[in-house]
């Protein structure tokens, strides 16, 4: 069971960080480049393609591991074995008697608004859903947010040292996250052929 | 103790849930002597209390298993006596 929670825990943390990279590189890095060069190439076209594929998997990706991660929890906290926490109701109780399942409730609402917003982005240009692609940004930024919640920042007494640790923990997690996010679209700012769009002469009437 | 106590009261360092948290008091013979309503009192959620039942001289065993908001779980047991020493 170890080593299950362990592997959730890993793949959450992961998607929330590729999500939070998707839509902070396309906001912040590939949206401005593009529109610096004037209409979008077919190159940019592509690549907002492929940001939304990851997306999508990313998203599918928390989904799925949010689910195992909880059902490991559950099977912690009553102390019965996987398919017994399961059929026996523990995942229900965890949910709406404790705080893992209050943090992991708002988490699967953020997922959702996500997903909405992912639906919402592939049905205009990526100029026209500016307003989408910041909101899908600041939800992904929150869910990645709310991982300081689900671990030992949980449990620090009081209220005033309950927000500051959690506020440290955040602080102390999200270097690693951004930086960690920020290496994984180096390589695909170059993989995907952002040089070869700097590099594109501009046309003029 | 030299006289019975009404409760038994459990301090942690960490804050508890109660939909996982349980202690039990028994005696020599194994017989429960608590009321049986394990609980948090308001406002202390990193304690554990229950009531016990009018106690006799004797040795009696507390046993709790709690889970802390980290999800973490953790379980022990100790003895206290009442009427002798």
């Amino acid at each position: 069971m170890g080593g299950f929670l362990i592997a959730a825990r890993f793949l959450h943390f992961t998607a929330a960080i590729l999500l939070t990279g998707v839509f902070t590189f396309e906001r912040l890095i590939a949206g401005p480049a593009f529109r610096r060069f004037g209409a979008a190439p077919a190159n940019g076209t592509r690549l907002r393609w492929r940001l939304g594929w990851l997306a999508w998997a990313s998203l599918a990706l928390a989904i799925g591991s949010d689910a195992a991660w909880l059902a490991a929890v559950a099977a912690g906290m009553s102390g019965k074995p996987l398919g017994a926490a399961l059929s026996q109701g523990a995942v229900w109780i965890v949910l709406t008697r404790t705080q893992f399942g209050e943090d992991w409730l708002l988490r699967f609402a953020l997922v959702v608004l996500l997903g909405f917003c992912l639906l919402a982005r592939g049905r205009w240009h990526w100029r026209v859903s500016g307003t989408i692609g910041w909101t899908a940004l600041f939800l992904a930024a929150a869910m990645l947010a709310s991982l300081a919640w689900a671990g030992h920042g949980a449990a620090t007494p009081g209220l005033p040292g309950d927000f500051a640790e959690r506020s440290l923990r955040f602080c102390r997690k999200t270097p690693h996250c951004v930086v960690g996010t920020m290496a994984v679209f180096k390589y695909s700012a170059e993989r995907y052929g952002l040089r070869r769009v700097a590099d594109e002469p501009t046309t003029t009437p | 103790m030299p006289a019975a106590p009404v409760a038994v009261t459990l301090w942690f360092t960490q804050d508890l849930e109660p939909a996982f948290s349980n202690v039990t008091v028994t005696n020599e013979a194994g017989q429960w002597v608590d009321l049986g309503n394990a609980q948090i009192p308001p406002g202390s959620p990193a304690q554990l209390q229950i009531a016990l039942k009018p106690l006799p001289p004797g040795t009696y065993l507390v046993s709790w298993h709690v889970v802390s908001v980290d999800t973490h779980p953790t379980e022990g047991t100790f003895t206290f006596e009442v009427g002798r020493g």
